[in-house]
């Protein structure tokens, strides 16, 4: 396939908001000019239903395989053009729009209508640029036939097997437990709700009986492999023996969360004070308390008021449970008054008719247990009040168990140390929302009662046989922009499997014994975390690759005056803030030129490196705010990389500041404007880089090293970890990796541009010539050279008695 | 095509197309606060009433979302309509009084004032319900809504709680005409650090 | 016996044909003796609240422990609104018929000793007549009823409505086992389209042809159809189809099954607001028993049509009677309108032809194909064909629910079956089709009450709210009224009823304050007229006809509220004062005893004084007086 890539391009008008402050006659007669622009056409609203239809049009009469749309914000009008042009076959990533609406007419008061238009063909141009150099890459079906397997011993299994079996899927359940422990255990995760376990034994009595549902007894999960549609998953045999292997298409986790005990400071002692687990374990084994029997719902002085809800209830069940089964049990239910009641209407009836007590103590001094008293205060009064108690019940601790935690790690599902499964990176594409719901049920996911706990189970059955659904109808596709391996390039290093945070790399057999890696489409959320760090760049963004991306720096650059500045902004943080200027009423400075990313930690080095060598003078990145970035945070691998480069720079004898990092809000465009033009200000202020050959001959060498793979593997080595949950810069020590950085830099760029400058003279070379020619410290480069010799890279020949190398 | 006419000027449409989407087409202007391109149309706002003339009967209908037909008789400027709008900029005016951008829209229909006593200053909400659409539509999380009905109508995130389903996009802020939105968008995904923006 | 509990007799099996279905009906009416003694009780809403149920459980102990000869063992019957309402509770005697009113507990053992026992009335509960207070025996002897032409509400306060078997008794299914195994859909549709039925709901646009339309759409379309009763009659002092669901369910479900017959639809939705849960019950029963008998549900009576209904119910929104918040609130969305610019035949209920028709207009379905479609169309007048079931209520002497053949003028129904105002006199207006209706002055009285002429009116029939106002009222007063239910209930999403009704209720409320000025008239009608352009959807164009009738009609008593202070009926409490007439005052002390504020002092026996200062104007004085010596001004 080697046809030339046929890019039409659309101007908006936008009624008067653009055609009124663009000059829109010179920016159509530029863009024409640009090449592989196949087509250009003016449109009052390509938007609306005239416009589509004329876009359409052009595309089927000029044969358009990609465009671009140059009108206002892609966040709002993306999602129409891409669906509106399925029926066209431009899929998602061919393409792009540019806002020229809120970064450019609305937000340069100073500029006049040409010079406006002069600024929006810089902006089409790179993203025509990146464009061109997509290499459109293929969705594939994917297909599941095999069972469904649910793992981790979580009541909502039963619920979920239930679900596929009405839905006609079949499906695995791999349990440790048999029925009658999972029952036993259900009085342990969910104390006072006895009344429900009938309804858990019918549905387990269904899922027995369905011809659906294959149930084995494993133990312990070993590992996981392969894709969405062709897993296998091997368990240890609880029998002992060769390890349980099974096959399955999709799975699913269903975990419970467990209880503990509470700690020493609530004076629990399992014997007169308790907790609620306990309390149920007593109530049914040996009977009712005798005497004042005072649940506390001590979770806000525990720290998890959000759960005092759940213990509330369960008091309730548990204390009525007391009171209807003995006249010798007086049941206090005492909280904080901040928590509300729980109860309906009918239950406060029930509960008036029983006799239980409900206290209310103000919080804002904590009860104290004291042996048969506990003292409170009450807000009205400001008076210390005791309530006397023979037995106290508190509330449990919810944890998520070992069992659940060895699931959810062997299925990448995201967990931190004290916390509930709930972290789950879901944030990155709306279309992954639901994604966490789908594979992850049960109250290791958020602490709920039993029947939530089955609902859960319930929902997520249905979202994955949803799936199953496309995939049986054959609707079920790769995306369009998913990461992808180069196998043949791949090392098996590992990197992106350690920063990649949904989980979607697998590790394949390579050539030659080696690990390499490869990506479950179905999983990959399109970040591009992976891609950007990877030192052999074997893998790539299909759709929307860093061939692209350096395509589009390097047009905008060249295109660049000296004062400009080329930006980078992300889709939630730096493009966001830049749409929202207009709407504020603020102007921009107009010497920055924004180009759109999803995320800043997209963006691979030698893309900065590529705006540096083609013309830009400075350049920028806008990523989120700190700690509210949307993927695996790109705002802190984008730290990093603009470190390098700055270290970079400095090598080559130009200012560091010629690349920066920015954080921006959406909603503080004010923030944002300020930002830009402290930017601008600094990039104004210097002398550009003048372009002589020398200087041109470090950035080419910069540009050179961004690609060495020594130097990526150390920076990606140092990326921050999706489990790391406070950014250090560096792994061990920061000085020292900080130092052990810079030197293998400095090595490298230098190697690179000696390795440069010979293959430039074509013939052999002196170091002293060398030396010259690169304005450097000779001994210095006397010892690359040896080492360089030495590792094979160089050859050395003596001529004259002289060491002259070449390669 | 459907042929018709907008303003004495003969038109032509594709079926499917609205009056709206056909007017602009031929660069005629009707004013709208409800309408984006990005979502599907409500015909909430009743700015962009047209009337529909056919010999002594006339009809005022909504143009973004009635249907182009042939043989419409359409007129985007009447004393129907300016009647219509004018009540709705005046009531807009004394409703959301801290909105420049409905002062400024409203001037340009020659409203500049209100006979109605000002409720609450502070208002900028014009309860359009864009945000809403713009959440469930294009980003598809559903993360705002509006709660209650009529004059207690109110936009927000379930309970006017944080929401755990916003993924803090922003859409809704770029899509509210009056930049209400703005302002309440900390309520929905919660609270920002104090250092909202500054350069490395 | 009643007929109740002849079905643990009957075989409660599916009925397989529509000689299944005669048969059935034949061993029903063959157990039922025509001379058997019957206590009817109603259990409409009306009479429930006014104690209908302890007046049941008195009937069956007496009856339980008095010893009566085996052949006259006489069954209690409850049923559903028998119309009366302002009378009720409503006891009949069968087979004699005869009709008591106001009967309460303790007069059971009277009527059971006199009337079950020996056949003769017990004459202190009969009902008297207005004019000559003669006591009338029967139901047929009393205007209220004989000045009716009872056609939906025929079954209603005679047949059980929890009972199949009292429905089928009377003929009920035997429309629909016609149209099966007798006609095509398409005849089906043709009758329906010639009776001229215009719907029930408000608009009266002609069934038939809403129904072909859907029929042509769903060709067209090739998507399913779907049949959907409104049962959301939110109008203020309207009860009309919250009886005929209660007291005629299966007469709403024939109807829907024979319209999902005529249509090809096989998916039907009731929407009934959750405020009727009696409604929801009985028509929740009678879906249940119809399915039993195979008449619901899969392969309806052995002739392969397959269609089935849900109820949804409505939370109370009076917007969700509105078509397409009606569409919304079912798909599980917020009731909101959406714009109709394609009809709803076309797209409505989730995209697909749909067609909505009011409870009543289904309820007329089977006596149409039963009794023909020249039948229907003889009652009426051409275009106004058939009969109208209105709730009469407001100053009227007989409050209740009046069916008439359209065309039947206000002041029949008003002055002939609702008895006059209480006091006599004219009536000052008349409040139709609900808060979205119009006032029609007493001038207008002999106007044929159809759907043409009340729209030429400045009103419209609405679902048959009708209420009656004399010169107490004050029209202002009525038209805030309204305005405050409908901005109340407006659903907020356009802005002119979002934020006009509130600005056009704020407009009256300082008229009603004694401070407007003509140019607020103005002000008012021009806003008025910009909601009737502007808003979406009928609830906000049809919201500003209360002010707008009246204003056209008692323009002179909006001008007195402005230029006078003055409020000529008595009710603006800004704009009037109580004072005691001294000639007429007895000094018994009564109302100062009664004032919350304390402002009305006096010597006993000496007429008494009200301080104008310290009167709130509740008006409690001048009801407690029993010498009408309290003077509003």
């Amino acid at each position: 396939m080697s046809t030339a890539p046929k890019v039409g391009v659309f101007l908006c008008e936008c009624g008067d908001k653009i055609k009124g402050n663009v000059d829109m006659g010179l920016l159509a007669q530029k863009v024409v000019e640009t090449p592989d622009v196949a087509f250009c056409k003016t449109m009052p609203y390509p938007c609306l239903k005239p416009g589509i239809a004329g876009i359409k049009k052009a595309i089927a009469d000029a044969g358009l395989d990609r465009i671009v749309i140059a009108g206002c914000s892609r966040r709002l009008m993306m999602k129409k053009f891409e669906n509106e042009m399925k029926d066209s076959g431009l899929d998602v990533g061919q393409i792009a729009m540019v806002n020229l609406r809120d970064h450019v007419a609305l937000v340069h008061p100073g500029l006049e209508p040409a010079q406006r238009a002069e600024k929006g063909v810089k902006l089409i141009r790179s993203s025509v640029a990146d464009l061109a150099a997509m290499v459109p890459g293929l969705r594939f079906q994917i297909s599941i036939e095999k069972p469904v397997l649910i793992m981790g011993d979580g009541i909502a299994t039963y619920a979920a097997a239930q679900q596929f079996a009405r839905h006609g899927v079949e499906s695995i359940m791999a349990l440790s437990l048999d029925d009658e422990e999972e029952i036993r255990l259900l009085h342990e995760r969910y104390p006072g709700e006895r009344q429900n376990f009938g309804r858990v034994r019918n549905i387990m009595k269904a899922v027995e009986e369905s011809p659906l549902v294959q149930r084995i007894t494993v133990g312990d999960p070993i590992a996981k492999n392969g894709k969405t549609g062709n897993y296998s998953v091997s368990f240890e045999n609880p029998e002992g023996g060769a390890p349980i292997a099974v096959e399955a298409g999709l799975i699913m986790a269903c975990l419970d969360g467990e209880m503990e005990s509470p700690g020493p400071e609530f004076g629990h002692n399992g014997d007169s004070v308790i907790c609620q687990s306990e309390a149920d374990e007593h109530l049914w084994t040996v009977g009712p308390y005798k005497g004042n029997v005072v649940f506390w719902i001590n979770d806000v002085e525990a720290g998890t008021p959000e759960f005092a809800h759940l213990s509330m209830r369960g008091a309730w069940s548990l204390g009525r449970a007391m009171v209807e089964r003995s006249d010798k049990c007086n049941v206090t239910i005492f909280h904080n008054q901040d928590t509300p009641l729980p109860l309906s209407a009918e239950e406060r009836r029930i509960s008036r008719k029983l006799g239980i007590q409900w206290v209310a103590y103000d919080g804002k001094i904590c009860p104290t247990v004291q042996a048969r008293n506990l003292t409170y205060l009450v807000k009205d009064d400001g008076l210390e009040r005791e309530l006397p108690w023979d037995q106290l019940i508190l509330s449990p601790v919810r944890v998520v168990g070992r069992h659940a935690i060895d699931v959810a790690s062997l299925l990448n599902l995201d967990h931190k140390e004290g916390r509930f499964l709930r972290a789950y990176h879901a944030q990155v594409r709306p279309e992954n929302v639901g994604r966490k719901e789908a594979i992850l049920a049960g109250s290791a996911a958020y602490p709920c009662d039993l029947s939530q706990a089955l609902a859960q189970g319930r929902r997520a059955a249905i979202k994955v046989a949803e799936t199953i659904d496309l995939s049986k109808d054959g609707k079920l596709f790769s995306p369009a922009i998913v990461s992808v391996i180069d196998l043949e390039k791949c090392i098996g290093c590992g990197q992106c499997e350690e920063l990649c945070e949904c989980g979607a790399i697998q590790v394949v057999e390579g050539i030659g014994g080696a690990f390499g890696r490869a990506v479950d489409p179905l999983i990959c959320t399109g970040g591009g975390t992976g891609a950007a760090a990877c030192p052999e760049q074997a893998m790539y963004l299909q759709n929307a690759s860093t061939i692209q991306r350096e395509a589009a720096a390097g047009a905008l650059a060249k295109e660049l005056a000296p004062g400009e500045v080329a930006a980078f902004g992300c889709t939630w943080g730096g493009y966001a803030a830049a749409d929202n200027v207009a709407k504020s009423g603020l102007a921009m400075d107009p010497r920055l030129h924004m180009i759109y990313v999803p995320c800043v930690g997209q963006i691979d080095a030698t893309v900065m490196a590529k705006a540096l060598l083609d013309g830009a003078n400075g350049v920028i990145l806008f990523g989120c705010v700190p700690e509210e970035c949307h993927h695996s945070y790109g705002v802190d691998h984008g730290w990093s990389r603009v470190n390098m480069l700055k270290k970079l720079l400095a090598l080559a004898g130009f200012d560091r500041k010629r690349i920066a990092l920015a954080h921006a809000d959406f909603n503080n465009p004010e923030g944002f404007v300020k930002t830009v033009e402290g930017y601008t200000e600094i990039i104004a202020g210097m002398e550009p880089i003048e372009r002589s050959p020398q200087n041109l001959e470090k950035l080419h060498a910069i540009y050179d090293t961004t690609k060495n793979s020594r130097v990526r593997l150390l920076l990606s080595a140092a990326l921050r970890r999706p489990w790391e949950s406070v950014y250090r810069g560096a792994q061990r020590h920061a000085l020292e990796y900080d130092q052990e950085f810079a030197g293998v830099l400095a090595e490298e760029f230098a190697q690179t541009r000696l390795t440069r400058a010979l293959k430039a003279q074509g013939e052999p070379q002196t170091i002293k010539d060398l030396a010259v020619h690169l304005d450097a410290d000779k001994d210095y480069i006397a010892e690359m050279l040896m080492e360089m010799a030495s590792e094979g890279k160089v050859n050395m020949i003596h001529k004259q008695r002289k060491a002259h190398f070449m390669v | 095509m459907l042929k018709f006419r907008i303003n004495d000027i003969d038109v032509e449409a594709e079926p499917g197309w609205t009056v709206l989407e056909t007017a602009r087409e031929y660069g005629i202007e009707i004013p709208t606060l409800c309408f984006h391109e990005a979502v599907q149309a409500s015909g909430a706002c009743r700015l962009c009433m047209v009337e529909l003339r056919e010999g002594d009967w006339t009809k005022l209908v909504a143009s973004c979302v009635y249907p182009a037909k042939d043989g419409l008789n359409v007129y985007t400027e009447s004393e129907r309509i300016t009647n219509v709008r004018r009540w709705i900029f005046e009531m807009l005016l004394s409703e959301c009084p801290a909105s420049q951008e409905i002062r400024d829209m409203a001037a340009k229909y020659g409203v500049t004032s209100t006979r109605f006593a000002i409720k609450d200053p502070e208002q900028d909400c014009i309860m359009c319900g864009l945000c809403t659409r713009v959440c469930a539509e294009v980003v598809g999380v559903h993360a705002i809504a509006t709660q209650s009905r009529g004059v207690y109508k109110r936009i927000g995130s379930p309970f006017m709680k944080p929401n755990e389903a916003c993924v803090a996009c922003g859409s809704c802020v770029s899509v509210c005409p009056t930049g209400a939105m703005a302002r309440r968008i900390d309520l929905v995904r919660g609270k920002m650090e104090e250092n909202q923006t500054n350069a490395a | 016996m009643g007929i109740a509990n002849l079905a643990e007799k009957i075989d409660a099996k599916r009925l397989e044909s529509s000689d299944d279905l005669v048969q059935l009906r034949r061993e029903i009416q063959m157990r039922q003796d025509p001379n058997q003694v019957q206590i009817v009780v109603c259990h409409g809403t009306g009479c429930l609240v006014s104690g209908s149920p302890a007046v049941t459980r008195a009937f069956k102990k007496v009856l339980g422990e008095t010893d009566i000869e085996a052949k006259v063992m006489p069954g209690v019957k409850t049923t559903g609104c028998q119309g009366f309402c302002s009378r009720g509770p409503l006891v009949t005697i069968m087979p004699q018929g005869i009709f008591y009113e106001r009967v309460s507990p303790k007069d059971v053992e009277d009527i059971v000793e006199q009337t079950v026992k020996n056949g003769k009335p017990v004459e202190r509960l009969l009902y008297k007549d207005v004019n000559t207070g003669e006591p009338l025996q029967t139901m047929d002897e009393i205007p209220f009823y004989n000045l009716q032409t009872r056609n939906v509400l025929k079954n209603i306060g005679t047949i059980d409505p929890t009972d199949i078997y009292d429905y089928i008794a009377v003929g009920g299914y035997q429309a629909l086992a016609k149209a099966l195994t007798t006609m095509t859909p398409e005849q089906v549709l043709e009758e329906v389209e010639k009776s001229g039925i215009r719907g029930r709901g408000g608009a009266g646009f002609p069934a038939g042809r809403k129904w072909r339309g859907a029929v042509q759409a769903k060709e067209r379309k090739n998507q399913p159809l779907y049949v959907v009763v409104n049962g959301d009659e939110g109008d203020p002092g309207a009860f009309m189809d919250g009886s005929v669901m209660e007291g005629d369910p299966h007469a709403v479900l024939e109807g829907l099954i024979l319209g999902a017959y005529a249509m090809g639809s096989e998916k039907g939705y009731m929407y009934v607001r959750a405020e009727y849960p009696l409604a929801i019950q009985h028509l929740e029963m009678a879906m249940a028993a119809a399915r039993e008998l195979g008449l619901l549900g899969d392969n309806i009576l052995n002739t392969g049509f397959c269609f089935d209904a849900q109820i949804n119910r409505g939370a109370g929104a009076f917007v969700c009677g509105e078509s397409t918040a009606l569409f919304t609130s079912i798909e599980g969305k917020a009731g909101e309108p959406r714009p109709k610019y394609v009809r709803s035949v076309e797209e409505g209920l989730w995209g697909c032809p749909t067609v909505l028709n009011n409870v009543e207009t289904w309820a007329n379905i089977p006596k149409i194909i039963d009794k023909g479609a020249e039948w229907y169309a003889s009652i009426g007048s051409p275009n106004n064909t058939g009969t109208k079931v209105f709730s009469l209520v407001g100053k009227v002497n007989n409050v209740g629910l009046v069916e008439v053949p359209l065309g039947t003028s206000l002041s029949t129904i008003i002055e002939d079956i609702g008895g006059g105002i209480p006091g006599g006199g004219e009536f000052k207006a008349v409040q139709t089709g609900g808060p979205s209706g119009g006032c029609i002055p007493y001038k207008h009285k002999d106007a044929p009450v159809d759907y043409d002429s009340l729209t030429k009116l400045g009103s419209m029939m609405g679902s048959g709210g009708m209420i009656v106002m004399d010169k107490r009222d004050c029209v202002v007063d009525v038209a805030r009224y309204f305005l405050k239910f409908l901005e109340e209930e407006s659903c907020g999403k356009c802005n002119p009823c979002r934020l006009g009704l509130t600005r056009m209720r704020e407009i009256l409320d300082d008229f009603s304050k004694g401070c407007g000025s003509e140019q607020d008239i103005e002000d008012l009608m021009s806003l008025a007229t910009s909601i009737q352009d502007g808003a979406l959807c009928a609830l906000g164009t049809s919201a500003p006809n209360p002010v707008l009738t009246t204003l056209h009609f008692f323009k002179d008593e909006y001008l007195a509220h402005i230029k006078d202070q003055k409020c000529p009926a008595g009710v603006c409490k800004d704009l009037i004062t109580y004072s005691i007439d001294p000639d007429a005052c007895t000094g018994c002390g009564a109302c100062a005893k009664q004032c919350p504020n304390n402002a009305i002092t006096g010597e006993k026996k000496e007429p008494h004084t009200i301080d104008t200062d310290a009167c709130i104007r509740c008006g409690i004085c001048e009801e407690t007086c029993k010498f009408n010596a309290v003077l509003v001004s």
